[in-house]
């Protein structure tokens, strides 16, 4: 780590946590520090056509035996997200709040998007400019796709 | 638990909710996620489903607070490295 640990922590017995503890944190020091970094801007998403909600939006929680479950609608319910002919992206600032916004240009962004409805696409806009997102086919979850590249569109024509 | 079929960013939010931590921790911790490249991601995802929850919430509690300290860096206050040593008295016997 850049500002330099003492190396005074001990290694054995009960300081096993502490060691641990350390070394995760100067790992995500590192990470952080990593961001300074970086050239490449973070995409920005162009003016949204609507602003939904400034609220913090938990992310969509999704275990094994829930896939396809109604818990997908009722998410969307819960949080006044509607599903229409649109995309959502999260994104998180600061660690504190997330920002919702329908996706302004899905053929721009090469996303694919069925105007059916219960078919949808929920896009996660990473602070590194890359996506990830989740597809439902009649509100059953289809999949979890990530882009592979910085600003490279998820790549969803086996979806089509 | 088929944890291993899920994506490492539900994964670790799959874990941390299991383990307590409210939507403000699993927010912070999900944004140095997204902020990590690709074999960082899978580390972090790995540590957080096999390390120590007591660590894992330690290290989310603190996070802002250093993630604070390196933007201000050496305008006052703590240091990140002040921050993660006194956190790291607690685990301390």
């Amino acid at each position: 780590m850049r500002e330099g640990f003492s190396g005074t922590i001990e290694s054995e017995g009960g300081a096993g946590r502490r060691e641990r503890f350390v070394a995760l944190a100067r790992f995500a020091v590192g990470i952080l520090e990593s961001i300074s970094r970086r050239t490449q801007p973070i995409v920005e998403p162009v003016a949204p056509k609507a602003s939904v909600d400034a609220r913090l939006v938990p992310l969509l929680d999704l275990s094994p035996g829930e896939l396809g479950s109604p818990k997908i609608a009722t998410y969307c319910a819960d949080h006044g997200i509607e599903f229409s002919n649109q995309a959502l992206s999260f994104r998180l600032f600061d660690g504190k709040r997330a920002e919702m916004s329908i996706g302004p240009s899905l053929e721009t962004a090469n996303f694919f998007f069925k105007n059916e409805d219960k078919n949808m696409l929920v896009v996660f806009s990473r602070l590194d400019g890359g996506y990830q997102s989740l597809s439902f086919v009649d509100g059953i979850f289809d999949g979890l796709y990530d882009s592979d590249e910085i600003g490279k569109p998820v790549p969803f024509q086996s979806f089509v | 638990m088929a944890l291993d079929i899920l994506d490492p960013r539900v994964r670790i939010i799959v874990t941390l909710r299991r383990n307590g931590h409210d939507n403000d921790e699993i927010s912070s911790f999900m944004s140095l996620f997204d902020t990590a490249e690709r074999a960082q991601q899978e580390r972090l995802s790995q540590l957080v489903t096999v390390e120590d929850p007591e660590i894992i919430r330690a290290l989310v509690r603190v996070l802002p607070d250093v993630h604070a300290a390196l933007v201000r860096r050496g305008a006052g206050g703590k240091t990140a490295k002040e921050i993660i040593e006194e956190a790291a008295l607690q685990f301390t016997k």
